[in-house]
């Protein structure tokens, strides 16, 4: 490194370290404390630097609506509702002002951002690290319609998520008075759980009631609501003048569907009769928090378990019994027990034998037999369940079925070490970093050089960078690694949504609670890191340390689709050598180029301490050519992972 | 589907198809050939090509459609197909061949051949 380079970062840390704590104390310091200021000529650019008035906003107390006086207006009551049922946070851009600001002021933690495309990956992310419900909210029309993808994202990982958008005047229905109107709920239609546009005032409490009954019992999955003006604005001074004004209490219910005793007796008959028995833990088991049950109703019997969803870590991949390396051995089991397996996949999707019996635990009867056929459904709630089979199942050793995990463990390490020595073999070669160096020297950095390897939670997303990242990237506690991509498959709100993830480790929420201050780390790619790189503002602006780790490969993933057809590659690249390290550093981040193992492990190693120590963000951009994701070219390129199992994205 | 059902739908399946690399009349090694092929092909081969050999999910770049030997870019006789897989193809085809044995590969080969529609020349 020059010494110009030297004075450089010197002065970028200064404005960092400034800027970090400028969230908690900015306003005491002010802006003249910032000291990053460019020299162009004889211009002086100001500083990059947090307004005061964000500081200001951040420490002023609670306002929620009240009755007394002016009355509350529909957004308030609204807003005292979803404070009474605890909603995590809110994760908006302006737009929606009456609803948004009267949650901002009920007390609800609140953030707002650049696109809502993102800010709703926030939410989903918030999320998926912590099993709570969140909110995104956008303006009706362009705001709402930026969320799709995430919604649909959101819908297919089944995350509790209250997508709000304003929309327009019910007096202005069908006349395309003003702007950006809209018909949003048959938008979502297929994306969401439960949806209403409210069109009477004095209901708003009662729609309340029905989207978080509909977020906190059987699967989860997004409520969409649109707030006609009318709505938001109406005056309430009295609670008699609010339909089904009642409390929570009254209007859901916290009661959980127990399995029948009989039911378990059948399983515990078909498990003790099993050879090699297999639990697939799905999202239900970490929204219903059974995670302690897992294991123990696992060790009690030696029953092998692979987790699936994306929240992963409810059973630890480095347990003896966990298969999530080791594929090897999936084939050999001859009964799978699918608990809380909300996206069910079909035969031949899993890596099981055609002959493998299975049963299905599922809080919801209807959806018992879809897909997979069973040799036993129970309707139950997924941790009551692994509750009441841990108590009636024997204790009982099945030392070959042990055995054989253990040794298709060390089979596919020894994969991972092969694939990871000619990652570094093709990195020396050609002088630019291969996928497999970044996912495997992450994942050793985390277990080895950070101070608790469990504290930080990684996301993987992209594709080439997803697919290796994902085989490599290990989850030892409930929600210690993320899926961006699961089941919908997008490349895109990767980085946004370990923004939310971010927010939620800072606040200890739920699995979370312990790990406050610990970074979070995301491996995108450069295709997928587009649609959110801009709320890197937004990450500096709340003090949320991430660390994102850019795979630069000048092309979308895909490109090899375009290898055979004439005249179609040009669409699938990007210009060479872009710099994603400078565009974060406009942006306020840290910004970190590297080109071979050497310099990413110093990069890292670098983030991570000024995530850690100063709550300022990096994006390292790792130079890489497109090559690498051809399996003629550098094998053995890319491929799907086997399932259930590291890397798994479908189900 | 237990091994003796497979092996009896693919035994059929080869007797309807004269053309096929497959044998008229498949003798027990080769049905066995088959049924090995495709417990290699669920564990190596479905992620691109699908379980039908279909590549339907059209995620991993443009994977052939094994069904249909029209569609192959590298060849269709037996030892074209054992190149390809060995040695990999096209751009994102990677190399087996240290992964698989030769004789895996073969039996790979046998069972893509059984995918191919009846009474295809």
């Amino acid at each position: 490194m020059s010494e110009n380079d030297t004075a450089r970062l010197q002065s970028r840390r200064d404005f960092l370290r400034t800027s970090a704590i400028g969230v908690g104390a900015a306003a005491a310091a002010g802006p003249s404390s910032l000291a990053f200021a460019a020299d162009m000529g004889e211009t002086e650019i100001p500083s990059i630097r947090l307004p005061e008035d964000l500081t200001t906003s951040l420490a002023e107390d609670p306002s929620p609506g009240k009755f007394e006086g002016r009355g509350q207006s529909g957004a308030e009551v609204f807003a005292n509702l979803c404070k009474q049922e605890e909603l995590a946070g809110l994760f908006c851009c302006p737009g929606n002002y009456t609803v948004i600001n009267a949650l901002a002021a009920a007390g609800i933690p609140a953030y707002g951002g650049r696109s809502e495309g993102s800010m709703c990956a926030m939410a989903d992310g918030f999320s998926r690290a912590t099993g709570e419900v969140t909110a995104t909210s956008g303006t009706e029309g362009p705001g709402f319609t930026n969320m799709i993808m995430n919604i649909a994202a959101a819908n297919a990982a089944r995350t509790p998520l209250l997508v709000l958008a304003s929309n327009m005047q019910i007096a202005g229905e069908d006349r395309e008075r003003a702007i950006q109107t809209v018909y949003q709920q048959p938008t979502t239609e297929g994306i969401k759980k439960y949806g209403k546009r409210l069109i009477d005032p004095k209901r708003v409490h009662e729609y309340g009631a029905y989207a978080f009954r509909h977020l906190k019992s059987g699967v989860p999955g997004p409520v969409h609501l649109d707030f006609p003006a009318e709505v938001s604005r109406a005056r309430f001074k009295d609670p008699g003048e609010l339909t089904d004004f009642h409390d929570k209490s009254r209007y859901r219910t916290e009661s959980r569907a127990h399995p029948i005793p009989a039911d378990v007796a059948r399983a515990v008959k078909l498990i003790q009769e099993a050879e090699r028995p297999l639990i697939v833990a799905g999202q239900g088991v970490f929204q219903r928090r059974g995670w302690d049950a897992l294991k123990r109703t696992a060790e009690k019997s030696d029953i092998a378990v692979a987790t699936s969803g994306p929240s992963r870590g409810t059973f630890p991949d480095d347990h003896r019994l966990c298969t999530m390396t080791a594929p090897g051995c999936l084939m050999s089991a001859d009964l799978v027990v699918f608990v809380g397996q909300y996206c069910m996949p079909s035969p031949g999707e899993y890596l099981f034998n055609p002959d493998i019996k299975a049963i299905r635990v599922h809080p919801v009867q209807e959806d018992l037999g879809r897909n997979w056929p069973l040799d036993l459904g129970i309707v139950s709630d997924e941790a009551l369940f692994l509750e009441m089979l841990a108590d009636e199942l024997p204790r009982k050793k099945r030392g070959p079925w042990v055995t054989e995990i253990a040794a298709a463990k060390a089979a596919y390490q020894t994969q991972l070490d092969e694939v990871y020595g000619l990652g570094l073999k093709y990195s020396k070669d050609t002088g630019y970093l291969h996928p497999a160096v970044i996912a495997r020297d992450t994942q050793h950095f985390l277990d080895h050089d950070a101070d608790d390897r469990d504290a930080v939670v990684m996301g993987i997303g992209g594709w080439t960078s997803g697919l290796f990242g994902g085989r490599y990237a290990r989850a030892n506690r409930p929600a210690n690694l993320i899926v961006p991509a699961y089941q919908y498959g997008a490349i895109g709100p990767d980085m946004a949504m370990m923004m939310g993830v971010c927010a939620a480790v800072q606040r200890g929420v739920g699995p979370q609670a312990g790990y406050e201050g610990a970074p979070t780390l995301c491996i995108t790619s450069d295709a997928g890191m587009a649609y959110s790189l801009f709320e890197l503002d937004t990450a500096i602006k709340y003090g949320l340390p991430t660390i994102t780790i850019v795979y630069n490969n000048n092309a979308w993933g895909v490109w090899p689709h375009a290898a055979r057809s004439a005249r179609s590659m040009h669409m699938y690249l990007f210009q060479e050598n872009l710099r994603y390290d400078q565009l974060a550093e406009g942006l306020g981040a840290n910004g970190e180029y590297v080109r071979t193992p050497q310099e990413f492990n110093t990069a890292l190693a670098r983030s991570y301490r000024l995530a850690r120590d100063e709550k300022v963000s990096s994006l390292i951009n790792c130079q890489a050519i497109k090559e690498f994701t051809s399996g003629r070219a550098y094998p053995p390129g890319v491929s799907m992972n086997p399932e259930p199992g590291c890397g798994a994205v479908a189900h | 589907m237990p091994s003796r059902t497979i092996a009896a739908c693919l035994l059929a399946l080869a007797l309807a198809s004269p053309e096929r690399a497959l044998a008229a009349d498949p003798g027990p090694r080769e049905i066995e050939s088959v049924v090995s092929g495709k417990a290699l092909y669920v564990q190596h081969c479905t992620t691109c090509h699908g379980i039908d050999g279909k590549a339907l999910i059209d995620v991993i770049a443009n994977a052939t459609d094994l069904s249909d030997p029209t569609a192959y870019y590298s060849g269709t006789r037996p030892e074209q197909i054992f190149t390809s897989i060995r040695n990999g193809a096209g751009v994102a085809m990677p190399p087996w061949r240290s992964q698989l044995r030769d004789e895996e590969i073969q039996h790979l080969v046998s069972f893509i051949l059984s995918l191919w529609p009846q009474g295809r020349e």
